[in-house]
């Protein structure tokens, strides 16, 4: 396809398509990342929601105290509770720790987990067997792990499990990445990168399809509406673009549609 | 909207890319996809022979009044003052209102005002703009202004307050501070919105500065520019100012009408 989606035309013009499903799939709340308090950092992110006509945001924390920063992922998400789907934030710890607070988060109504190799711990690789029990939680409770540093062998030795590649599009020419693409259906990638190359997205469409890639921008880091840009951008059938921009992940959550 | 792209290249860079335009056609047919009016336009070649390259870049964009070119100036040019006189004799020749500058490891330029004071000074007689761009090194990386370029680019923009510089660097706006910083005072610097990808960047700057100073930049065929209309179609700002960033700005110094 050498034309770009009526989507993207729509939106390059400043209309808003009809029946447009947008939820970004990668975003922080409680991480202080914008230095504001909380109540503006929702309010804010919600205006700029409304402008770009993203519908949801799945949010997360990501630093060092897993329970509080759980805390404040919940605490952002109940301010705005139509637009925001919370998961859950773990590092490395006992595992029985580990599982009683995804029990207390689910009971809190979260739905799915992250994790980040620069905050998990030293030394921690998710290879490790502490995880084991985590990612059964997951599959158990079709919770997607959606993780910073993800090693495409998770998904091959966990099929019951679905695992989400944060910024997975950056590894469009990394050969282990493609490959389990390529054989693991339990295996996503979302679309959060400031360094996504003219053509990732439309290359990684012909090799896996559209099921399992998912937009996401890493907000409020990075600009949301740029990120959803790089989707938009592709040159991709419009069922497509539906798919990757919001459908995929509401399948994944059992958001209606 | 009218856009006029302030950046992108024709040819096979070294660096890697999923796509390239290896004719003039190949990007106007898809400026006119994207829905980009002008662009300024180099060739990769030149990134390392800049005759052969720049020579190339005109040939190629010869009656075709959309494309404006910019040439790169490779350290051979103006390895003495008797070159750098040549070097800006041979511009203002082919009409050419662009130079690209890297101080990067591609070519080491020194931005400090005394190191090329002839060339600097040559370009703001002749009213040509100088792109500064700390983007383009062998690797494409997540490039950013190196934290002691910041002092020296004060004092080029400072010392030589008719030349006109642009600079391009994506991750600039992890910077931004620093980026709001040297706008206010120096208003002969500008910047490209592909810099400002972090959280709500465009409408900060615009809210310190002003929009005078932004223009729109795609850097295609690394980057989809396409995702940039996008940002700026959706920003927090008012449509005039997003008018003067997509096209007016860059139009105006550049003298198109």
């Amino acid at each position: 396809m050498n034309r770009r989606s009526d989507i993207y035309h729509q939106i390059a013009a400043g209309k808003r398509p009809a029946n447009l499903l947008v939820i970004d799939n990668h975003g922080h709340f409680g991480t202080d990342l914008t230095g504001m308090p909380m109540e503006r950092e929702v309010a804010e992110t919600v205006e700029v929601m409304d402008a770009s006509g993203i519908d949801r945001g799945v949010v997360f924390y990501c630093g060092t105290d897993y329970r509080r920063g759980n805390d404040l992922t919940l605490e952002g998400a109940a301010l705005a509770p139509k637009r925001f789907i919370a998961y859950a934030y773990l590092n490395a710890d006992d595992s029985r720790k580990m599982l009683a607070e995804l029990e207390r988060c689910r009971a809190a109504g979260m739905v799915g987990l992250k994790l980040h190799s620069s905050w998990v711990g030293a030394g921690v690789k998710f290879t490790d067997p502490l995880w084991q029990d985590v990612w059964a939680y997951c599959a158990r409770y079709r919770w997607p792990v959606i993780i910073h540093g993800m090693l495409p062998c998770l998904a091959r030795a966990n099929p019951q499990t679905t695992f989400i590649h944060a910024h997975g599009i950056e590894a469009i020419r990394n050969d282990e990445a493609v490959q389990a693409m390529r054989e693991c259906q339990n295996y996503y990638w979302d679309t959060s990168s400031t360094m996504t190359l003219m053509g990732a997205v439309e290359q990684a469409v012909e090799w896996f399809g559209s099921e399992r890639l998912l937009f996401g921008s890493d907000f409020p880091l990075n600009n949301m509406v740029t990120r959803m840009g790089t989707v938009l951008a592709a040159r991709i059938y419009d069922a497509d673009m539906r798919k990757i921009l919001g459908g995929n992940i509401a399948r994944l959550l059992g958001i209606e549609v | 909207m009218r856009f006029f792209d302030a950046n992108c290249f024709l040819g096979r860079p070294a660096s890697p890319t999923l796509s390239h335009f290896e004719s003039a056609p190949e990007l106007l047919a898809e400026m006119d996809d994207i829905g980009i009016e002008r662009s300024v336009v180099w060739h990769a070649d030149a990134l390392a022979s800049g005759i052969a390259g720049n020579r190339r870049l005109m040939r190629e964009i010869k009656r075709r009044p959309r494309l404006e070119p910019a040439w790169l100036v490779n350290p051979r040019a103006l390895s003495s003052p008797r070159d750098t006189s040549e070097y800006l004799k041979e511009l203002s020749g082919a009409n050419v209102r662009v130079v690209r500058f890297q101080p990067g490891p591609l070519h080491n330029f020194s931005l400090h005002h005394w190191a090329y004071r002839e060339f600097f000074e040559g370009l703001a007689g002749r009213g040509i703009i100088l792109y500064v761009d700390f983007q383009m090194t062998p690797a494409l990386s997540h490039a950013a202004v190196p934290e002691y370029e910041w002092p020296i680019l004060h004092d080029l923009a400072t010392n030589i307050p008719e030349l006109n510089i642009i600079l391009f660097a994506p991750k600039l706006s992890s910077a931004v501070t620093q980026t709001m910083g040297l706008l206010r005072a120096c208003r002969n610097v500008m910047l490209d919105i592909s810099a400002l990808q972090k959280w709500r960047a465009t409408e900060l700057v615009c809210e310190n500065c002003g929009a005078g100073q932004l223009l729109f930049g795609g850097y295609m065929p690394y980057f989809d520019a396409a995702q940039f209309v996008v940002q700026l179609q959706c920003a927090l700002i008012p449509d005039a100012d997003k008018q003067k960033i997509a096209f007016d700005n860059l139009a105006s110094k550049l003298g198109v009408k």
